[in-house]
């Protein structure tokens, strides 16, 4: 048994130990590569525990836009994904977007956690990792060493790794450059998502802007403020193709809410 | 950011940031409640007044003149706020003792002014003296000092201004007097200088100025006629009219018969004889009658011409007395104006005189209105200042109204964009409006904290609203007992 392979039965051995909530059910299918299947047990992988959720439905609203647009000129597959302020909601975004992705049968998704301060994706994934992007950029590790396969759909994740002092240097290096471009050219079919620290900040989200091909600012309602947004679109090169507004609230009161009628819908996923 | 939208935002401020609200509320509700127990207590005395018109004024309406009831009051509440008035009370209450110096007694003064009101109830003809005071004792005490004094100061003092306009409507009267006196004797001795004229009539004098132009005309005419036979007499002798018609007659005869025709022969004969005369006896005669004749012609024109000038005098003076006549009467007419407005200026004071004497006498046994004192200040129990039930109520609006800014304040300072719709200024498409997901197990914490927060909150406001409702009874009891106090003076009133 590989190390990957051990490291994602612990997590399912974790996920069990602590009680998942209404996410199980809706785990993906086992992969056709054999490896291990990863549940994840965090409320806010809407797409995979609540598919028909209003939010799972804007996360494939926001698929669609970004195959549109990355699709216009050649294949655009290096996406970045960042945020003005930390806590907007980014990783959660990168996830959900991977998942919906990943649920595609035309392309299969890498997901690079880029935000070497506060890794975020394997803890939503339920997988602990050893290794990431930070040994390959310090130690040269091979990238096909650290790769999990997540087991959800065609999804990959590359995870940050261990935590480490510079990561501005780490990122802003050629190493990261020749890096991406080696996985973009690596496997060319692929959608290369990237979760990076908030833009306001931190610079290594204005390099790695650079080098991806688009990048999509994800806004948290009462957050940002307007000309944050515009100040951080213009450092990134205004190369932002769009933006995810998130955490939209409704009046409760209000007849427009179709939560429930969604969730009355589908009772297999409310009853579970 | 559309309304419906701005709506729903707000709503759910309101909702997520229900303890900083609820807590803000809360706060400002304790603070008034503090506030409405701590404030210094105010007790208000007052004295009810009623205002008697006598029935004597309605009596001598139109004869005599009393000051109106407004008057009165407006006098009244001038000389209730005077410094020496409001001294004399504090003074019998020896409360100016208790005062240091003059700069603190201005002050006391000052204050003491501002707190006395004084208002006039039209519909029951009272009017009520107010003061407000920390001490309830001092405050019933000092209304029925003051209202006393003021009612011994107005029944003993006598207003002197009935007096007074007696005394100036005398003097007026008799100068008034000797104006129309003067202005008759200028009357009278204008209409003796020109009585002449004003006694003419105008219509007459242009009869008589015409009558006189045409006997003027007459008399010239005739005047004419004497003087061409007076030069007749001169050229031709006494007998011009028979040569002419001789010499007519020889003309006539010449055309019809020759020269040696007897009858124009015997015509020119005739002719010649008148012409040269017969004789120097008859030249004689001729000559004597000739001076006779001029002289009596002379006489006649002498005559004529004394009585054109007599017509040229009398049309002169016509004229110059119809030239006078509208100056004179003019003049009369203002002398008699001027009189005839001194007169009613006069007859006027001469009634106003009688009017003031009235009001004199009735001025001076104080006959008009009379002040009595119908309800007089007792020491008030509850205090009117501070009213518990407003400051608690107002301190419940001030409360949610400062929370639900509170929490405005807040996101406001904080910022951050309220809908997606603020995104289009952008230019960059929103692909995606994710819906806030709650965390189900963080959110059921958070409710259970909230619950109990809230009830807490719901036990302290229950308390608050316990104390405004235990005021407001109190304050409805008082009110009762006000009304019911009010109710048996007035029927008291009306039974005497």
């Amino acid at each position: 048994m590989s190390r990957i392979e051990e490291a994602l039965n612990k997590a399912i051995e974790i996920n069990q130990v602590q009680q998942p909530r209404a996410a199980r059910a809706s785990a993906p299918p086992p992969n056709t590569e054999g490896d291990a299947v990863v549940v994840p047990n965090d409320h806010m992988l809407l797409t995979l525990t609540t598919p028909n959720s209003p939010a799972a439905e804007e996360y494939r609203k926001l698929k669609e836009a970004i195959i549109k647009e990355t699709g216009r000129e050649g294949f655009n597959n290096v996406l970045l994904v960042t945020s003005v302020n930390p806590g907007e909601g980014k990783t959660v975004t990168t996830l959900n977007l991977a998942v919906s992705l990943a649920h595609e049968f035309d392309y299969t998704v890498l997901l690079v956690d880029a935000d070497l301060r506060a890794p975020a994706c394997n803890k939503y994934l339920g997988i602990e990792s050893e290794k990431g992007l930070s040994d390959c950029l310090e130690n040269d590790t091979p990238c096909t060493d650290v790769l999990v396969r997540t087991g959800i759909g065609r999804l990959v994740l590359f995870p940050a790794g261990k935590p480490v002092a510079n990561p501005v240097e780490l990122i802003s290096s050629s190493k990261m450059r020749n890096l991406i471009t080696e996985l973009k050219h690596r496997y060319p079919d692929r959608f290369i998502l990237i979760d990076s620290p908030p833009a306001k900040f931190f610079a290594e989200t204005r390099f790695l802007a650079s080098m991806a091909d688009a990048s999509v600012m994800v806004v948290r309602e009462g957050e940002s403020s307007l000309d944050e947004i515009a100040e951080t679109a213009a450092a990134l090169d205004n190369r932002v193709i769009g933006i995810v507004y998130n955490g939209a609230r409704e009046n409760p009161f209000s007849k427009a809410s179709q939560y429930h009628y969604y969730a009355y819908s589908q009772p297999e996923e409310a009853g579970q | 950011m559309t309304r419906s939208s701005s709506y729903d935002y707000y709503v759910n401020l309101f909702l997520r940031n229900k303890r900083p609200f609820v807590l803000v509320a809360l706060a400002v509700m304790t603070l008034g409640v503090i506030l409405a127990y701590t404030l210094p207590k105010k007790y208000e005395a007052q004295s009810t007044v009623f205002l008697e018109q006598n029935v004597i004024t309605d009596l001598v309406k139109g004869i005599a003149i009393s000051p109106p009831v407004e008057s009165k009051l407006k006098m009244l509440s001038v000389s209730l706020l005077s410094r020496s008035m409001i001294l004399k009370v504090l003074n019998e209450m020896n409360k100016d003792l208790q005062l240091k110096n003059d700069m603190e007694m201005e002050e006391y003064l000052g204050d003491l002014t501002k707190r006395i009101t004084i208002s006039y109830m039209e519909r029951q003809g009272v009017f009520r003296i107010t003061l407000r005071d920390s001490d309830p004792r001092f405050a019933s005490a000092f209304v029925n000092t003051l209202t006393r004094k003021y009612i011994d100061e107005n029944t003993s003092s006598k207003r002197e201004e009935s007096l007074d306009a007696t005394k100036f409507l005398a003097e007026q009267i008799e100068t008034f007097k000797k104006r129309i006196d003067a202005a008759d004797e200028a009357i009278n001795r204008f209409k003796s200088e020109k009585g002449l004229i004003l006694a003419t009539d105008d219509v007459y004098l242009r009869g008589e100025i015409a009558n006189a132009e045409k006997r003027l005309e007459d008399l010239t005419i005739k005047r004419n006629e004497l003087e061409a036979k007076k030069r007749i007499y001169q050229e031709r002798g006494p007998e011009p009219g028979r040569l002419a018609e001789a010499e007519a007659r020889l003309a006539e005869l010449l055309s019809r018969y020759t020269p040696e025709n007897p009858k124009v022969a015997a015509a020119q004969a005739e002719v010649s004889r008148l012409r040269s005369g017969r004789g120097d006896a008859a030249k004689t005669r001729t000559a004597s009658a000739i001076k006779d004749s001029l002289q009596m012609v002379q006489v006649e024109i002498d005559a004529v011409k004394e009585m054109e000038d007599r017509q040229k005098r009398i049309i002169e003076n016509s004229k110059a007395l119809l030239r006078d006549i509208p100056g004179v009467r003019a003049s009369l007419a203002e002398l008699v104006r001027k009189k005839d407005n001194e007169g009613v200026v006069y007859q006027q004071l001469v009634a106003r005189y009688g009017q003031s004497e009235v009001s004199k006498q009735m001025e001076l046994q104080d006959k008009s209105v009379t002040f009595r004192v119908l309800d007089p200040a007792v020491t008030p129990i509850t205090p009117v200042f501070p009213n518990k039930l407003y400051v608690i109520l107002g301190s419940v609006a001030l409360g949610l109204g400062m929370g639900f800014g509170f929490i405005y304040l807040m996101d406001t300072l904080k910022g951050g964009i309220k809908s997606p719709a603020a995104l289009k200024e952008l230019d960059i498409p929103v692909f995606a409006v994710i819906p806030y997901v709650p965390d189900v197990l963080e959110e059921m914490n958070a409710r259970r904290k909230d619950r109990i927060f809230l009830s807490f909150a719901a036990g302290f406001f229950l308390i608050i609203m316990l104390i405004a409702t235990a005021d407001a009874l109190s304050l409805q009891d008082n009110v009762l007992r006000a009304g019911n106090a009010i109710k048996s003076k007035i029927s008291h009133v009306v039974n005497n």
